[in-house]
C-alpha cells in the first residue's frame, strides 16, 4: 500500500478511535446517580414530570449497589433469564424488547470484577454508541463525498444529548438509536435505493428491520422512513416484503417468547400504539374547534425542541438550504420518520425520547450547516485584509467553536444546568 | 438447499459467490451457540433451563448467521472469525450457570409504629447558613417544610375505590423537626398520594433550620408514638445510596437508644455480599409558589 493511500485510512482509524474515547468519557460522567433519566425524574422537576411525590432520588430502583431508573428491572430479570438464574415469570413490561437483556447476558459474566452487572449493561450501550458515530462518519462521507462534513456529523453523534441521556441506564434506547443509523447505513451499503433492485437487499433490510423490532420499537420509524424515501425509488412489493418482515420478526418473537419461553408480554408503550390510534380517531371525528384546541394542547412543538433542543434545528435548517436535492430527501423522510410516530404517540404522553428518532437527519443537516458556515467564514476572511495564518484557520475555528458549543449543551448537566434533561424527559410543556 | 443457492436466488449484492466463507462461518458458529446452549440447560435453575434455551435460540437464530455474514462481508472473514470466536467464548460464559445479576431488591420498604414509644428518626444534612447553597435555596422558595411519607395498609376494596374516603392515619404520634415544639402528625398538612401513601409537610423557617444546623450541622426530624392510640402508621422507607453526601441519617429507636441498624419491619438483605444502606423518605422540601417541590430537596 503505498504513503498516499495509507495516510487518509490512519487517520480514519485515529478519528474512530477519537469517537471511541468521546463516547467513553460521555459514558463515565454520565452513570450511576448521575444518569441524566434517573436525575430528571427526580420531584425537583416536578413542573414539568407533574411527579411531585416521588421521593426525592427520584423513580428509583437499584442494580446491586447503583442507582438506576425503576423501569430497568424488566430488563435485569431478563437478563437473570437468560443467565439461567430465573425461570420466565415475573420478568416486568419489556419482554418485547428482550434482545438488548440477550446482549448483556453476553457481557455480564465478563464483569463480575470490574463493576459488576450494571457496568455489562454500559459497555453494550458504549459499544453501539461507538458503532453508531463511527457508522455515521461512513454514512455522512458516502452520501455527501465531504470528509469535513462526516467528520462533524459523527462528532455530533458521539456528544448527542439524547445518547449521552440515555448511555447510563439499563435499558434498550442506545441500541434503538444506533439502528437508526445503521439501518440507513445498511441501505447505502446494499445500494438498496438505487437500480438495479434486488430482493436480498430487501430481505437484509428487513431482517435488521425485525431485530430492531425486539430492541425497542424503532422498526416502525425504520419503516415509515423507507416509505417515505424509497416509495418513489424502489419497487414497492420490496419495501412489502422489508415492512412485513420487519414486523413479523417482532410478532415472531412475541409468539415465540409466549409459546415456548413462556414469558407473558405483559404490555409496554409498544401496546399504547393502538391506544393512540384510537384517540387520534377520536379527535378527528370531533368538532373542529375542538380539534384544532386539542392539537394546540399537544405540545408537539415542546416535544421535538424537548428531544433536539432549537439550535440544533437552526444548524440543520442551514443544512438543508445548502445539501443537495437527493441529501435533502433523505433527511427530511428521516425526520418525518421520527416525527410520525411522535406525533402518534402525543395524545397519549409526550416522549421527546421517540422524537429523537429525527436525530440521525437533524446531525446529518447539521453538520452540513456547519461545514458551510465554516468554509464561508474562510471564504470572507480570505476576502478580508487579514493575515494569512488567520484568514486560513478561520473557517477551522468557526468549526470547532460551533461543535464544541453543542457538545457543551449536551453536557450542560455536568456543569450543573440539568434542565435540558429534564426536558428531554417530559418536552418543554410550551402549552402549559 | 445451500447458504449459496440462497443467497444467489436473491441477488444479494456483490455476488453470492462472496457471501459462502461468510456464511459457511457465520452458520458454524450458529451451530456452535445452538450446541452450548443445549448444554446449557443443565446449568440453570430448576425449572428455567429450557426457558432459557428457547429464549437463547431465538436469538441466536436470529442474529448469529446473518449478522456474522454481514461481518464478513463488510469487514473481511478474518474480522467474521474474531467476532464468532468471542461470540461462543461469552455464550459459553452466559450459559455456564456461574454468572448471576443482583435482582432489585429493599427498593423500598416500611417500618411500621404501632407500640408506643416506637420512633424513628432522620437526620438531614445541612449546608452550611451562609454557603452558595442554602442560599440558593431559602432565597428562591416560596416555603419551605419537612415532609414525611407514610401510611396504613389498605384494604383490596380501598385500593380498588382510590382510596380517598379514609382518613390517613397519624392518631396518637407526633412529628418534631429541629427544635420545634412536637406536633400532633395528625395537624400537619396532608397529601394523600395513593390508598397506602400520605405525605406529611410541616413547614419550617430558615431560622429554625441555622438554629437545628448550628449544633451538629443536621436537621433531626423524629416521628414518635406517644400512647398506643390511633391505627399503626407505617413510614415510607428505602435504599439509600451510600456515597451520596448526607447519606445514612435514618435512625430507629431500639432498646432505648437510636440505632441505623433494624430500620425496615424486614430485615434489609445483603446485596452482592454487602449490607445496603436504607433511608426513610423524610424530607425539606423547598417549595416553589405553586407548592411544587421544584426549588430543591434535602434529605
Amino acid at each position: 500500500m503505498s504513503r498516499s493511500t495509507s495516510r487518509p485510512q490512519t487517520l480514519t482509524w485515529l478519528w474512530l478511535a477519537a469517537l471511541g474515547l468521546i463516547c467513553l468519557a460521555e459514558t463515565v460522567v454520565h452513570t450511576g446517580a448521575r444518569n441524566p433519566f434517573l436525575e430528571s425524574s427526580r420531584p425537583v422537576y416536578a413542573r414539568l414530570s407533574g411527579n411531585d411525590f416521588l421521593p426525592a432520588d427520584g423513580y428509583v430502583s437499584w442494580i446491586g449497589h447503583v442507582p438506576v431508573l425503576q423501569d430497568a428491572e424488566s430488563f435485569v430479570k431478563q437478563t437473570a433469564l437468560f443467565l439461567g438464574q430465573q425461570g420466565p415469570q415475573d420478568t416486568g413490561f419489556l419482554d418485547r424488547r428482550a434482545a438488548y437483556s440477550y446482549f448483556a447476558s453476553l457481557l455480564v459474566p465478563w464483569f463480575r470484577w470490574s463493576g459488576g452487572a450494571y457496568a455489562a449493561y454500559v459497555a453494550v450501550n458504549l459499544l453501539f454508541w461507538w458503532a453508531t458515530a463511527a457508522t455515521m462518519y461512513w454514512l455522512a462521507r458516502r452520501r455527501t463525498g465531504d470528509t469535513a462534513v462526516a467528520l462533524a456529523a459523527s462528532f455530533l453523534v458521539a456528544a448527542g444529548n439524547g445518547l449521552i441521556f440515555m448511555v447510563g441506564m439499563p435499558q434498550s434506547y442506545v441500541p434503538a438509536y444506533a439502528s437508526l443509523v445503521l439501518i440507513p447505513a445498511l441501505a447505502e451499503w446494499l445500494n438498496a435505493w438505487r437500480a438495479p433492485h434486488r430482493a436480498g437487499a430487501w430481505l437484509l433490510l428487513g431482517w435488521a428491520g425485525g431485530v430492531a423490532a425486539t430492541v425497542y420499537f424503532t422498526h416502525i420509524s425504520v419503516t415509515v422512513f423507507w416509505w417515505v424515501y424509497g416509495l418513489r425509488r424502489v419497487p414497492w412489493r420490496y419495501l412489502l416484503m422489508a415492512s412485513i418482515l420487519a414486523f413479523g420478526i417482532g410478532t415472531l418473537w412475541e409468539l415465540w417468547g409466549h409459546q415456548l419461553v413462556g414469558l407473558r408480554f405483559l404490555t409496554d408503550n409498544s401496546s399504547l400504539v393502538g391506544e393512540a390510534t384510537d384517540s387520534w380517531l377520536a379527535r378527528l371525528f370531533t368538532s373542529w374547534p375542538a380539534l384544532v384546541t386539542g392539537l394546540r394542547d399537544l405540545d408537539a412543538s415542546g416535544t421535538v425542541l424537548g428531544a433536539i433542543p432549537l439550535v440544533w434545528w437552526l444548524l440543520a435548517g442551514v443544512g438543508l438550504a445548502v445539501s443537495s436535492a437527493e441529501n435533502r430527501e433523505w433527511a427530511l423522510a428521516g425526520i418525518v420518520a421520527g416525527l410520525v410516530p411522535t406525533l402518534a404517540m402525543l395524545t397519549l404522553l409526550a416522549l421527546p425520547r421517540i422524537a429523537y428518532f429525527m436525530y440521525p437527519a437533524v446531525y446529518f443537516l447539521a453538520a452540513q450547516g456547519i461545514v458551510w458556515l465554516a468554509r464561508a467564514a474562510g471564504r470572507l476572511a480570505g476576502r478580508a485584509a487579514l493575515p494569512p495564518a488567520v484568514a486560513r484557520y478561520s473557517g477551522l475555528a468557526v468549526a470547532v467553536t460551533a461543535l464544541a458549543g453543542l457538545a457543551l449543551l449536551g453536557n450542560a448537566d455536568s456543569l450543573g444546568y440539568a434542565l435540558g434533561n429534564a426536558q428531554f424527559h417530559y418536552g418543554l410543556k410550551l402549552g402549559r | 438447499m445451500s447458504a449459496l443457492s440462497v443467497a444467489a436466488g436473491l441477488g444479494l449484492a456483490a455476488g453470492p459467490a462472496r457471501w459462502k466463507p461468510a456464511l459457511v462461518l457465520g452458520a458454524g458458529a450458529t451451530g456452535a451457540a445452538v450446541l452450548v446452549a443445549l448444554a446449557g440447560t443443565a446449568g440453570a435453575v430448576p425449572g428455567a433451563g429450557w426457558s432459557r434455551f428457547w429464549a437463547t435460540l431465538f436469538f441466536v437464530l436470529l442474529l448469529w448467521p446473518v449478522g456474522l455474514g454481514l461481518v464478513g462481508r463488510i469487514f473481511g472473514l478474518r474480522a467474521e472469525a474474531v467476532a464468532a470466536a468471542v461470540l461462543v467464548v461469552a455464550t459459553v460464559a452466559q450459559q455456564s450457570g456461574r454468572a448471576e445479576v443482583p435482582l432489585p431488591a429493599a427498593v423500598s420498604w416500611w417500618a411500621t409504629l404501632s407500640a408506643p414509644d416506637d420512633a424513628v428518626r432522620h437526620r438531614i444534612s445541612v449546608p452550611p447558613p451562609g454557603s452558595a447553597a442554602w442560599e440558593r435555596a431559602w432565597g428562591r422558595a416560596a416555603r419551605a417544610a419537612v415532609f414525611v411519607c407514610a401510611g396504613a395498609a389498605a384494604t383490596p376494596q380501598e385500593i380498588a375505590s382510590g382510596g380517598g374516603a379514609r382518613q390517613a392515619p397519624g392518631g396518637g404520634l407526633t412529628l418534631t423537626a429541629g427544635g420545634q415544639p412536637a406536633l400532633p402528625l395528625t395537624a400537619a398538612e396532608q397529601f394523600r398520594v395513593s390508598p397506602e401513601v400520605t405525605w406529611y409537610a410541616r413547614p419550617v423557617t430558615a431560622a429554625e433550620v441555622r438554629a437545628a444546623a448550628a449544633s451538629g450541622g443536621t436537621l433531626d426530624v423524629v416521628l414518635r408514638r406517644d400512647g398506643s392510640e390511633g391505627a399503626p402508621l407505617r413510614l415510607c422507607g428505602g435504599r439509600d445510596d451510600a456515597t451520596r453526601p448526607g447519606a445514612g441519617g435514618s435512625e430507629r429507636w431500639h432498646d432505648g437508644r437510636w440505632s441505623a441498624a433494624g430500620l425496615a419491619d424486614r430485615p434489609l438483605p445483603l446485596v452482592e455480599g454487602r449490607p445496603v444502606l436504607g433511608r426513610y423518605f423524610v424530607e425539606l422540601r423547598f417549595l416553589d409558589a405553586d407548592g411544587r417541590p421544584t426549588v430543591d430537596i434535602w434529605f
